[in-house]
């Protein structure tokens, strides 16, 4: 698309066992600056344990994951927010004793100086800093409707609420690569034909790329500009959403043998 | 934004809290730092003793609620580092003639050395058996003081008596002022560094860490960063208010540091109420040094069985301790208090 170079995200023939299990089976894609990737798979295919590998959360048994053409391979868990790869959580992941807004400053956090001598002296250029990230978080909890329960805890809200504070979170941390690990999970209609525009209003304003994983499939195929399916650990297919919607191996997958 | 700019100092909490609470929060600081110094023409004697004593279990307790509270990781040995503090600081007055107020620092610089030494291994262990490991370090302890190997220096069994002296006579202070000033003194020093590090993002660390440490790395936090120097800071405390105790007592020997210190130490964090960060620690020592005071008076020979009681009792009625009741009874004092905040059980810190 916009592209010349390497992709934002290149993954290469990655494998990953549990034991017996192959969680993914030499499963290659690529992500470019600004694209929203759906990818679709039944439930145990594979999706969040790329998404564990990608932020290096799981090391993989072989293959590659690049970078804008470097490996983050080697790299730890800690060091992918600087990497410019942000994740929500299908589980959800928050802080459960902090407040909504410390939970979405905690991905912020990363480029700020967290040393003991800034916390102590607190000076002008650190106090600056930190204000400087309290207007960008405001923005960002009234982008996401969260800004009148900046103060409240984690343990007041509900579900739907939860992944909303995820969402800022992740974003908080001015991702190139945002990746969203079922945002549409325990949402309601209404909910989801919001999340929907949230989607491309954030791609547009926060220029992120999108790698969207979702068993809402309608969501999917409106939001995506391309789409990843997987089964089993592997790539299925992987085109338009309108080739991969009809595509017979996805159909297979989704509606089980009599359909096919 | 309507809310910004007028204070920054507080950027890393929600706009809210930050603007109701922080003038009277200043005040209230200013007032309580000016009462402990006042108390120094008040109190005398054994007075002054007694709150010397509470003021270094109460930075000891601070440090040990940084790891405990806000970092989720369990010791029930810190009692060795406190007397490590105490042995730094007896051995610099003895040998060295080092004037007494400045022997926290050698012990602290002491205290930390080891606290890293055995803090590199020992962060590998997590929950039960890292409070394990740390209670093996409190049972070693007193052993090692008594033993020949270092009675050169330790004095042994015996121990060793401290020659203090005080403040130059201008000052106008006798011995038990000059202790006292030198141990509040190390106890603001302390107050403002904890709370400055609870509330910075070393204190996000340490809470994001304890909360969920798979979250806290995809968030970028350094996980073995933040628990080293919760660690490393809990000794330091330790062994500063091990050093300050020795002055305040002039004289250590082994049995003063049995593994039974470590246990109160323990006690004092979570009777004063984990995470919070000066109250808790404060109520805490003042607790494990003068209730067991108390409850000899009650009964006679049955002191740890009130002692007992009445820490059962504090945990059923509020498990955030008395920090926690007298958060209950201010909440119920102030009418304006956001109630989200007050009934918040899940929020420790
Ligand atoms: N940490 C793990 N240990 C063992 N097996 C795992 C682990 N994580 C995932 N798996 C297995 O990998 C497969 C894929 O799971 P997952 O990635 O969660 O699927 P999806 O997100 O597509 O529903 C499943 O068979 C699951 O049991
Ligand atoms: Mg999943």
């Amino acid at each position: 698309m916009r592209q010349n170079g390497n992709p934002l995200l290149e993954v290469r023939d990655l494998i990953i066992r549990f034991g017996g299990v192959v969680a993914l089976n030499e499963i290659s894609l690529e992500i470019h600056e600004q694209e929203i990737l759906g990818l679709i798979g039944p439930n145990g295919a594979g999706k969040t344990t790329l998404f564990n590998c990608l932020s290096r959360l799981y090391r993989q048994s072989s293959g590659d994951i690049l970078v804008r053409g470097e490996t983050i391979t080697p790299l730890g868990a800690e060091d992918m927010a600087a990497r410019g790869i942000g994740r929500t959580f299908q589980n959800i992941a928050l802080f459960e004793t902090m407040t909504v807004y410390e939970n979405v400053l905690t991905g912020a956090q990363f480029a700020m100086n967290g040393g003991l001598a800034a916390d102590i002296f607190n000076g002008a250029k650190v106090r600056r800093e930190r204000a400087e990230t309290r207007e960008r978080i405001m923005h960002l909890l009234s982008l996401l409707d969260l800004a009148d329960i900046a103060d409240h805890t984690i343990a007041d809200q509900n579900f739907a609420v939860r992944k909303r504070i995820e969402f800022a979170r992740a974003l908080a941390a001015k991702p190139s690569l945002l990746m969203l690990d079922e945002p549409a999970g325990g949402l309601n209609r209404e909910e989801v034909r919001h999340l929907e525009d949230l989607i491309r209003q954030v791609r547009d304003e926060f220029k992120v790329a999108v790698l969207l994983v979702e068993h809402h499939l309608n969501l999917v195929m409106k939001v995506s500009d391309r789409v990843v399916a997987m089964d089993f650990g592997q790539k299925i297919a992987d085109g338009l959403p309108h080739e991969v919607r009809a595509h017979p191996q996805v159909l297979r997958a989704y509606l089980g043998e009599e359909a096919a | 934004m309507t809310m910004e700019s007028t204070d920054m100092t507080q950027a890393l909490s929600a706009p809210r809290s930050r603007k109701v609470s922080l003038p009277f929060a200043r005040l209230g600081y200013g007032a309580a730092a000016l009462a402990l110094l006042a108390a120094t023409g008040v109190l005398e004697g054994y007075e002054l003793f007694l709150a010397s004593s509470i003021l270094s279990y109460a930075i000891a307790a601070m440090g040990l609620n940084v790891l405990m509270g806000y970092n989720g990781q369990i010791s029930l040995g810190h009692g060795a580092f406190f007397a490590i503090g105490a042995y730094a600081a007896a051995i610099c007055i003895d040998r060295f003639a080092v004037p007494f107020a400045l022997t926290p620092v050698i012990a602290g610089i002491v205290g930390m050395g080891a606290g890293w030494l055995i803090g590199k291994p020992a962060l590998r262990l997590e929950g039960v058996y890292l409070a394990l490991a740390t209670f093996g370090l409190a049972i070693a302890t007193p052993t090692v003081l008594r033993s020949d190997l270092f009675a050169e220096w330790t004095g042994g069994v015996q121990g060793l008596f401290l020659l203090i002296n005080p403040a130059p006579e201008w000052a106008g202070l006798d011995l038990d002022q000059s202790i006292y000033l030198a141990v509040v003194g190390y106890f603001l020093l302390f107050a403002f560094l904890t709370l400055r590090l609870v509330r910075g993002l070393n204190g996000k660390a340490w809470i994001a860490t304890r909360d969920n440490p798979i979250a806290a790395r995809a968030m970028g936090f350094d996980v073995t960063r933040a628990k080293t120097r919760a660690f490393v800071f809990s000794v330091l405390a330790c062994s500063v208010g091990g050093a300050l105790q020795a002055v305040a007592v002039q004289f250590v020997a082994p049995d003063s540091f049995p593994f039974f210190l470590s246990i109160s130490l323990f006690t004092a964090v979570v009777v004063g109420g984990l995470c919070s960060p000066l109250v808790g620690p404060l109520l805490g020592a003042v607790f494990i040094v003068m209730v067991p005071n108390v409850t000899e008076e009650i009964w006679q020979g049955g002191s740890w069985a009130v002692y007992g009681g009445v820490i059962i009792a504090i945990m059923a009625i509020q498990p955030r301790g008395l920090a926690g009741m007298l958060g209950w009874v201010k909440g119920k004092l102030t009418t304006h208090t956001n109630r989200k905040q007050q009934t918040g059980r899940n929020r420790p810190c």
